[in-house]
């Protein structure tokens, strides 16, 4: 019972919930303001009496004309004195301000005074009322996470906190409904893969509406002097706008795709993409920041391709990244995606559109790797995939130069 | 590594950076807090001498301590004081929690932008080890 359950939600015990220590410095805590309000409480009780014997006093003044007295006269001595005008008295009202009054008007005001003094000790009293109610909480939530966390250990019940994920439904669906088309397809993708592409389909859609657009832009600079491959890349921006990405990965180096999706993983633009979408105040999980990050890197590789000085920082950006891949330690969910990139290059890069792909597999394809030749590979592949396949669903390519 | 390490730095620098702003805030509050406690005692005391005065006889003899001596005032004087007294207390006390609604408005946004950029450093790690 108080053992963890990973795939649904977790049971935790009371007791590491709310660790009996803490609860317990709760409710001393609590104690401690309560005798706190209590001294209070004591301090206004000593003024109330000593308005009481003030009035008595006050009272009691005028009853002759003059009191045989003993003046203080410093802090230590006293001296004989008589008191007279016995009908007259003068009232420090607060600020500053005195009145002079009779000892009538004198018991008047210390009653208000004594009043207002009572409402005081009124307030105080519901104050420490509700301070002892959360006293007795604190230390039965300290008592009872002592007893549950026993009877966890020697049990294996007690009071537990059950917590539960919540679970988009949809995500469970697509995976029962994972065609197997992407079988056929795409033999070399192993069940996990396909598994995470699922998850990670709906970010990517997202991310390929803007890759869209970028893309656009660089038709529009490469339609000047590239004319032969214009159409298939047009054709390609079609496919993508109907989110029906294609699997084509032309290939010809192996390292080099490695490589390049360790720029990916590594290249600074990943983690500053990541700061963009917390703060917009979404929370994505690990696996679906990394797609987004990837797919946010080829943005980056593209944008450096159009700028003129992006190419050297690319250059300079590989080079740092693949010391740097050499030494860390890749998580075994990157790795996993490193091998979905990268294990295609063993297929056939000629595998037709068929049009039972469907946009499940949106993230694992739409990659067209030219590598060194680039200039011969790109002319010999194009126009086989262009004439092979139907033209309505032809090659999505994301040209990364490698210089 | 250099560039990794170095963003790392650069993280943890914003976050410390952060993090004072947000201390800083936090002193500010608590002493927003206190001076309004003055000025809360204040106010209560004014009123009632308020109160007092208004419950005086009009040949009554008021003064006010000045110092070491007693100032006699006129019972309207010092009405008027204290109505003035009272008047400037409140309109502090209001500047005040304008002052304190202020500063937990930009407590709360630090907080967040604390507990975005930990949340975003925590994953930024993550991604290395």
């Amino acid at each position: 019972m108080g053992e963890k359950q990973a795939s649904k939600g977790t049971v935790t015990a009371m007791s590491s919930l709310y660790p009996t220590e803490d609860a317990q410095k709760a409710a001393k805590r609590v104690q401690d303001t309560i005798s706190q309000k209590r001294q209070e409480l004591e301090h206004l009780q000593s003024f109330i009496s000593d308005n009481t014997n003030l009035i008595n006093l006050v009272q009691r003044l005028p009853d002759h004309l003059h009191h045989d007295i003993m003046v203080p006269f410093g802090k230590a001595a006293f001296f004989p004195g008589r008191l007279i005008h016995t009908n007259e008295l003068l009232v420090l009202l607060g600020e500053g301000y005195y009145a002079g009054t009779t000892s009538k008007q004198t018991v008047e005001i210390l009653k208000r005074r004594g009043k207002a003094l009572e409402t005081q000790v009124d307030s105080l009293n519901a104050m420490m009322q509700d301070l002892k109610a959360e006293a007795s909480f604190f230390s039965t939530t300290a008592a009872e996470a002592a007893v549950g966390f026993r009877k966890v250990l020697d049990l294996g019940e007690g009071i537990v906190e059950i917590r539960e994920d919540y679970m988009e439904e949809g995500t469970s669906g697509d995976r029962e409904t994972e065609p197997g088309p992407l079988k056929e397809v795409s033999s070399s993708f192993s069940e996990a893969d396909s598994k995470k592409v699922a998850s990670e389909d709906e970010e990517f859609a997202r991310i390929m509406s803007r890759l869209d657009e970028l893309e656009k832009e660089e038709l529009e600079a490469e339609g000047n002097d590239e004319s032969e491959e214009d159409e298939p890349t047009k054709a390609d921006l079609d496919s993508i706008s109907d989110k029906i990405s294609l699997q084509k990965l032309n290939v010809e180096d192996a390292s080099s795709t490695i490589t390049l999706i360790q720029v990916m993983f590594f290249s600074s633009p990943v983690y500053r993409f990541d700061s963009a979408i917390y703060t917009q105040g979404q929370r994505f999980n690990e696996l679906e920041t990394k797609a987004i990050s990837i797919a946010f890197s080829i943005l980056k590789n593209f944008i450096c391709e159009e700028t003129p000085g992006g190419i050297s920082h690319d250059h300079t950006l590989v080079s740092n990244v693949k010391k740097f891949a050499e030494k860390a330690v890749m998580p075994p969910k990157v790795e996993n995606k490193v091998q979905a990139f990268s294990s295609p290059r063993s297929q056939v890069p000629r595998e037709t559109s068929e049009p039972k792909f469907d946009s499940q597999k949106a993230f694992t394809g739409s990659i067209v790797e030219h590598a060194d030749n680039l200039e011969t590979s790109s002319r010999k592949n194009t126009p086989s995939q262009s004439s092979g396949s139907q033209p309505s669903k032809p090659v999505s390519k994301f040209k990364m130069q490698r210089r | 590594m250099a560039s990794s390490t170095s963003a790392v730095k650069e993280l943890q620098r914003e976050l410390d950076n952060k993090a004072n702003d947000l201390s800083k805030l936090q002193k500010d509050i608590a002493k927003n807090h206190q001076v309004r406690k003055k000025y809360t005692i204040q106010l209560g005391e004014n009123e009632l001498v308020l109160k007092e005065l208004d419950l005086l006889e009009e040949d009554a003899n008021v003064y006010k301590l000045i110092g070491p001596v007693l100032v006699k005032q006129d019972l309207a004087e010092a009405n008027a004081n204290v109505h003035k007294r009272i008047e400037y207390i409140s309109a502090e006390l209001k500047r005040l929690d304008a002052a304190l609604q202020d500063l937990e408005e930009k407590q709360n946004s630090k907080k967040e932008a604390v507990r975005i950029l930990f949340s975003f450093f925590a994953s930024f790690l993550m991604q290395f080890v």
